[in-house]
């Protein structure tokens, strides 16, 4: 059932189905994706630029973690039914540490009985035990937003990776996986390579992996595409609470018609689409992946049923001859504090307050290297754009300071500086709180590094 | 009227870069957005909010623009202090942006119709209506009247005629380029002079396109090739300057229509120029309809000679074509272009007939021997300005 379908005219297609679209998403829309829609693929993206750092983190602590907590639980509601309907899960929640979550995998399909299940793990594109070697080769890793040396914060740096693409996805899907467990491929990169595979496009075939790219951004972010977040009509959306994910049924020269799983919330038209084509994207002329420079400024949509829109138009240019790295470092901590004051002179007070803070921290001899104040519910969103109303009348604001510091020790007399106005401040104050956990900072690090350096590996295990 | 009356949006993160893309809700809402929602503006808006740029990239096959602020999210989605640290409601501060929202003079007549003041603001300036200004060969005679979208009004015209004839006349301009100041390419007749003819009679509605006419006329005899160059709309007569033009280059900017039907008019001047510059069926249904057709399926059909993708593109390309004649035999030119309006109008037997004879001068003037003996001794030519024989 997985081999992709022949319509009346003779025309292949494949219709993969975005399971997932970050860590933390929600796993029904997967579960009824596999179990109500015709799909061969169920596609899922688990990572996001800092999620790198953190699933790092757990990996040093212990070696059989490092892959996003949410990848066991969601397969396990999706493989029995995805394994009998002949569907192929292709997934990026490996994250740091595939071959563990590749071990995982296995001894869930064992525990569910999924017999003959093939999983495969694809490594390579980890770089954290590599960075002193290419630096050492010359490849300088420099940053690329500012051109700094990577000397300057290596000895702070929490992991490193390539943006990987499809290679790797396709060399396994070819010898046979039901499971694709990748790390830090790129979204793009989950579609591509059942795309690749399916319908035969070589590795070179700019003008359809470009057109094919444009697909997979249309749906890389799940529910966003069916009316999730739409701001043309977020009230008459049916159905948010069941939001159903999209699907591409993809045509061998890379045009595509989204529609949803069947039955499920949310709606596929021209507008839910249009807003996510111009999702996080720059120049739609050159769309940088590692698979091809995909160029979407010739998009275009047409409706042709209830749910279902017809995506052509998207083409492409050779790939960039070097892979992006996302690297991230420790970059110290935020520290916060929020306090509420009510009528009367609700503005007035607050500034007292605010500034009774500051004194407090220049008591307390307090280093930060930014800092940051707004008033939630009020002028919380535009920084200086918007500030509070000066309404004598106003019945409360908000107070919500915060600061980047250096360490955790600065970090929290935030909190510990405002606790005192709860009963040494101006009259009239709520909601000081509790001690809020300290968060740390990963700055990200954005470098390039030569293709040919970064090779995918897979291993293939049959449960 | 504000940006979000017109179209709906999203926005997202790319490290400190935040995106904010806007989708029109209509046709007429883009021409709006990519008239209004400029990057200066879009800059000017976002204010302190974005300390880096602020680029414009068009998507019209799904009617978007997608605008990249760099520098805009305080450090980054995983660095920033601000509440909103992926930027996910930036493009609501967008869609809060004031807008001029009118569509163009010629497809809006109601706005101009309801101006009680009457007199069309061309008139309330003292500035020349166009300017000629020169790149190399090539002299360009720039429409400047960018707050009435160029309105081919009569002293508009009248200017266009005289700056046309003079660099047809200078025989150091080897070509013309029409271009224009402001958004709008041209935006046709000034309908409320127009109106006012009406109070003229029979004669006054007979003269009042004289100029425009004439203009027309001068492009049949012109003897140096006419370049026009579109970077936003071009309707109704504004329109038929590209169509009397032998070049026309485009950007994406450019639209082209005769909305004349849908004011009790009819595009009569220009069907000389336009009915033998595109295809019959396309030309009704533009003229019956009032459509307007973007650049890439003019340049399809043949109307537009090369679409390129900003203003920037638009003078590299005019000097491109500048420097090609400035390579070809003036004489030939000069001589070429007359003889193809007259062949490409006669029945074809007359026509072989006649190029037998337009040959001659050719044959007997001094290019032939220059450019042919250049050729054999693989050297550029050296051409002799000024007439021959």
């Amino acid at each position: 059932m997985s081999s992709p379908e022949r319509s009346g005219n003779g025309a292949r297609t494949v219709r993969l189905g975005a399971g997932m679209a970050f860590w933390g998403d929600r796993i029904q829309p997967a579960v009824d994706m596999v179990t109500r829609a015709d799909i061969d693929y169920l596609c899922c993206d688990h990572l996001a630029e800092l999620t790198m750092s953190i699933l790092a983190k757990a990996r040093r602590r212990n070696p059989e973690l490092g892959y996003t907590s949410d990848l066991i639980p969601l397969l396990r509601a999706v493989l029995p039914t995805a394994h009998a309907r002949g569907i192929r899960v292709v997934t990026n929640g490996g994250g740091a540490n595939p071959a563990a979550a590749g071990r995982a995998v296995v001894a869930l399909a064992r525990e569910l009985g999924l017999t003959g299940l093939k999983v495969a793990v694809v490594t390579g594109d980890e770089l954290d035990d590599r960075v002193d070697d290419l630096l050492a080769s010359g490849v300088d890793l420099r940053n690329l937003d500012t051109g700094q040396a990577l000397s300057e914060v290596r000895d702070r740096l929490t992991h490193a990776s390539a943006y990987a693409g499809a290679d790797g996805i396709v060399e396994a899907l070819e010898s046979g996986a039901d499971v694709v467990v990748c790390g830090r491929v790129t979204d793009i990169a989950l579609y591509l390579g059942p795309m690749r595979h399916e319908l035969g496009w070589p590795a070179d075939d700019w003008q359809r992996l470009g057109a094919g790219t444009v697909v997979a951004h249309a749906i890389e972010c799940g529910g966003q595409a069916t009316g999730g977040l739409y701001a043309a009509d977020w009230a008459g959306v049916p159905g948010l609470e069941d939001l159903g994910y999209p699907i591409a049924e993809v045509s061998e020269d890379g045009t595509a018609v989204i529609t949803k799983t069947p039955d499920s919330g949310g709606r596929v038209d021209i507008g839910t689409l249009s807003e996510q084509l111009v999702y996080e994207i720059l120049d739609p002329a050159a769309y940088l992946t590692a698979d091809v420079t995909a160029d979407f400024s010739n998009v275009r949509l047409e409706e042709i049923g209830p749910d279902r829109v017809r995506l052509t138009g998207g083409t492409g240019r050779e790939r960039p001859a070097t892979l992006k790295v996302n690297a991230g470092y420790r970059a110290g901590f935020v520290g916060e504090a929020r306090f509420t004051y009510t009528w009367p002179d609700a503005l007035a007070k607050a500034e007292r307050g605010l500034a009774f803070l500051r004194n407090r921290l220049a008591l307390a001899d307090f280093q930060c290297t930014a800092e940051y104040v707004d008033y939630p519910g009020l002028a919380s969103m535009w920084g200086p754009r918007v500030q509070p109303p000066d309404d004598p009348d106003l019945p409360e604001i908000t107070v919500r300071y915060a600061a980047r510091c250096p360490n955790e020790e600065e970090a929290r007399k935030v909190f510990t500086e405002s606790v005192p106005l709860y009963n040494n401040g101006p009259a009239g104050v709520a909601g000081v709180g509790t001690r809020p956990p300290l968060k740390e900072l990963y700055a990200v690090w954005p470098a390039l590094v030569p293709r040919e350096l970064v090779t995918h590996h897979v291993e293939l295990v049959t449960v | 009227m504000r940006v979000g009356d017109l179209a709906h949006g999203r926005s997202g993160d790319k490290g400190d870069t935040c995106n904010v893309g806007l989708v029109a809700y209509t046709d007429e809402g883009y021409r709006v957005l990519l008239r209004e929602v400029t990057a200066e503006r879009v800059a000017e808006h976002f204010g302190d909010l974005v300390l880096g740029t602020v680029t414009r990239y068009e998507l019209p096959g799904i009617r978007s623009l997608n605008f990249v602020l760099t520098g805009a999210l305080d450090g980054g989605g995983t660095m920033s202090l601000r509440s909103d640290h992926l930027g996910k409601v930036m493009y609501t501060w967008l869609l809060r942006m004031e807008i001029d929202g009118s569509l163009d003079l010629a497809s809006e007549p109601s706005s101009a119709a309801a101006d009680p003041s009457g007199s069309s603001s061309s008139a309330a300036t003292n500035d020349p209506p166009v300017r000629v200004t020169r790149r190399g060969g090539l002299a360009v005679v720039t429409l400047a009247r960018p707050a009435t979208r160029n309105a081919l009004d009569e002293s508009m015209a009248r200017a266009l005629l005289a700056a046309v004839e003079a660099a047809c006349a200078d025989p150091t301009a080897r070509a013309v380029a029409i271009a224009a100041d402001g958004p709008a390419f041209c935006a046709g007749g000034d309908l409320r002079a127009m109106a006012a003819v009406r109070a003229g009679g029979g004669q006054a509605a007979y003269t009042w396109a004289q100029p425009i006419v004439d203009l027309h006329r001068l492009a049949l005899r012109a003897d140096k090739p006419l370049i026009a160059l579109v970077d936003g709309p071009a309707y109704a007569g504004g329109m038929g300057l590209a169509g009397l033009c032998d070049i026309v280059i485009a950007t994406g900017a450019a639209r082209f229509a005769m909305p004349e039907v849908k004011v009790g008019l009819f595009p009569m001047i220009i069907v000389a120029h336009l009915s033998r510059s595109l295809p019959r069926k396309l030309l009704l249904d533009l003229m019956l309809t009032g459509r307007d057709l973007d650049a890439e399926t003019a340049a399809r059909v043949g109307f537009v000679n090369r679409v390129v993708p900003d203003t920037e593109a638009l003078w590299a390309a005019a000097d491109e074509y500048a420097a090609w004649f400035a390579a070809s035999g003036p004489e030939a030119v000069r001589l070429g272009r007359r003889a193809f309006t007259l062949l490409s109008d006669l029945p074809a037997g007359q026509a072989l007939d006649a190029a037998q004879f337009l040959n001659v001068p050719f044959f007997l003037g001094r290019e032939l021997a220059e450019g042919a003996d250049a050729f054999v001794s693989g050297r550029a030519p050296d051409w002799v300005e000024g007439t021959d024989g």
